[in-house]
């Protein structure tokens, strides 16, 4: 058979593509690392990046707002910016209703309030055609109506830490044994694709902690969570850092309760180090009497 | 009654000259888009995700329709120009601005056209999976359709003043861009000076509104009630003042353009 120099070109384009493509596996760690800057800015405090957050394109992050979105059910919420904190320009702060995180939220409408819009009549009709209201105060829809969003965003982008974790929050708030073994299956599948985060093993000790109250299982996880955060205390964003605050007073606390008081000293210790302006853990401190 | 005739032709001209392009096949193209995402996450299943698929729907329909109404609008003159169509046009009994108006019309028509098309389709699929309609709903295809008659003539007056790429590109800007500089003029507003207040208060002014004319959150969300009358009457009210603006402005470029 003669092999003609067209079919041997293409017979070697064709492997040297197949072996491209075997290899690409590869590259994943680098191009897609199981931990990252997984913060969505649109948390950022400054005018431009708070204006430009609401424009994040990717699929995931759109998902993300959209999810905030329905919460509010529909009324766009964006962070308030360091200018309009300067100017007392107050936050249009949820009611205490039992969702620490989203209570936590530090945002106002994107569509102004008549006090602080200079529109007049524009901005009065885009108050009424947009779905805006006063959100002083406001109520959330219950977060299960966007649990499937976080199902789809953390789908999407398994590297998206912290829709493992509000997804694992909202699916927790069914206090029942069910909801909780849901919550934890839901938090591990997230941690198996994260191994390296902290948020996650962290919750997941909560979560047993506070539940289950296996104590022990709880100490598994918190330590690792407070591992992981150790490996990488130079590198981490301040989302992360706060998980890493967190899983230390959950590990004192833990520890307290599981009466191993050298454990919770060493970790306390540690933990005001790494944390030189923490306020609970000094508190800890003092009322263990060390 | 002659000069009703006049823009009816011209935008019947229009109208052919875009089935004619098989615009209204990319219309069924996006259609089938919505189709098969609606497949997609039929899929996955849409049990909690009808807010979101409500969300998408209108998303997608806003995003297409303003395409639509700016790629139709914004090559009307220049082409006309380019292949020398204009010369028989201008030889009968008919003024710049009739020629203007009737193309404004015909970019109008063909855009709605395009929406109640995708609205028909974006409906279809969102009744298979049993998502409620409301009264709001009805509200949001009227002031989108004014809306898009706004998009129209802000993009005919730019094809006006430059090569229909360069008009695209603005008009596209200015379609999915102007409520995100009115959102910056209104925080930067508190920290201007006096002068500079009143610089952001004309810019404000002279942007189109587009955001007002997008009932979109109402619709996607749950238990939002209709506008009030006076508001579906300052919408049209400025659609009218807005669009006999930019085709005065248009007017006044053309006219004296040497052909």
């Amino acid at each position: 058979m003669i092999l003609r120099p067209g079919f041997l070109i293409g017979l070697l384009a064709f492997s040297a593509f197949a072996s491209v493509g075997w290899q690409v596996q590869r590259v994943k760690p680098i191009v897609n690392p199981t931990i990252r800057d997984e913060n969505i800015d649109v948390g950022e405090d400054s005018s431009t990046v708070s204006l430009l957050g609401q424009f994040r394109t990717t699929a995931s992050a759109w998902l993300w707002l959209r999810a905030d979105s329905y919460l509010h059910n529909g009324v766009e919420m964006r962070p308030l910016s360091e200018t309009e904190a300067k100017k007392g320009i107050t936050v249009d702060n949820a009611k205490d209703d039992g969702n620490e995180r989203l209570h936590a939220e530090n945002e106002i409408t994107a569509v102004p309030s008549k006090d602080r819009d200079f529109r007049g009549i524009f901005g009065d009709v885009e108050r009424r055609v947009a779905s805006y209201k006063d959100m002083h105060n406001h109520t959330h829809n219950d977060p299960v109506v966007a649990m499937p969003l976080y199902r789809l965003m953390t789908w999407l982008d398994p590297q998206f830490v912290q829709g493992w974790t509000i997804g694992g929050m909202i699916l927790a708030r069914d206090h029942s044994g069910d909801g909780t073994a849901r919550s934890l299956a839901f938090l591990r599948e997230g941690w198996a694709a994260n191994p390296k985060c902290v948020d996650i093993p962290s919750q997941i000790g909560y979560t047993i902690y506070s539940r289950h109250g296996d104590i022990s299982e709880s100490i598994r996880y918190l330590e690792i969570a407070r591992g992981n955060g150790m490996q990488r205390l130079n590198v981490m964003d301040e989302q992360e850092r706060d998980a890493l605050r967190t899983t230390y007073h959950f590990l004192a606390m833990a520890y307290r309760d599981a009466h191993r008081a050298d454990m919770e000293q060493a970790t306390l210790l540690e933990g005001m180090k790494v944390f030189r302006d923490d306020n609970l853990m000094p508190l800890i401190w003092k009322r263990q009497g060390f | 009654m002659r000069k009703i005739r006049v823009w009816k032709a011209l935008a019947r001209g229009v109208l052919l000259e875009s089935l004619r392009r098989k615009d209204l096949w990319v219309v069924a193209i996006l259609g089938f888009l919505i189709i098969c995402a609606a497949g997609a996450l039929g899929f996955f299943g849409i049990n909690g995700l009808q807010a979101f698929v409500k969300d998408l729907g209108v998303t997608v329909l806003g995003l297409f329709s303003t395409i639509m109404a700016v790629l139709t609008s914004c090559r009307l003159l220049p082409e006309e120009i380019k292949q020398r169509t204009l010369y028989p046009l201008l030889s009968r009994p008919i003024s710049r601005f009739d020629l203007l108006f009737g193309k404004w019309l015909g970019a109008v028509v063909v855009t709605w056209a395009a929406f109640l098309l995708l609205v028909a389709l974006t409906a279809g699929a969102l009744m298979t999976f049993n998502v409620r309609f409301e009264p709001i709903m009805l509200q949001y295809v009227v002031a989108k359709m004014m809306g898009l008659a706004v998009v129209c003539a802000v993009s005919l007056a730019m094809g006006t003043f430059m090569t229909p790429q360069a008009a695209a590109t603005l008009s596209f800007i200015l379609a999915f861009g102007s409520s995100m500089l009115i959102r910056g003029l209104i925080m930067a507003y508190d920290a201007s000076n006096p002068y500079m207040a009143w610089i952001f208060k004309l810019i404000n002014v002279s942007l189109p509104q587009y955001s007002l004319f997008d009932l979109g959150g109402r619709a996607a969300n749950i238990g939002w009630s209709p506008v009030p009358p006076w508001v579906m009457a300052f919408l049209f009210t400025y659609m009218v003042v807005y669009c006999g603006a930019m085709l005065t402005l248009s007017w006044a470029k053309f006219r004296r353009q040497t052909i």
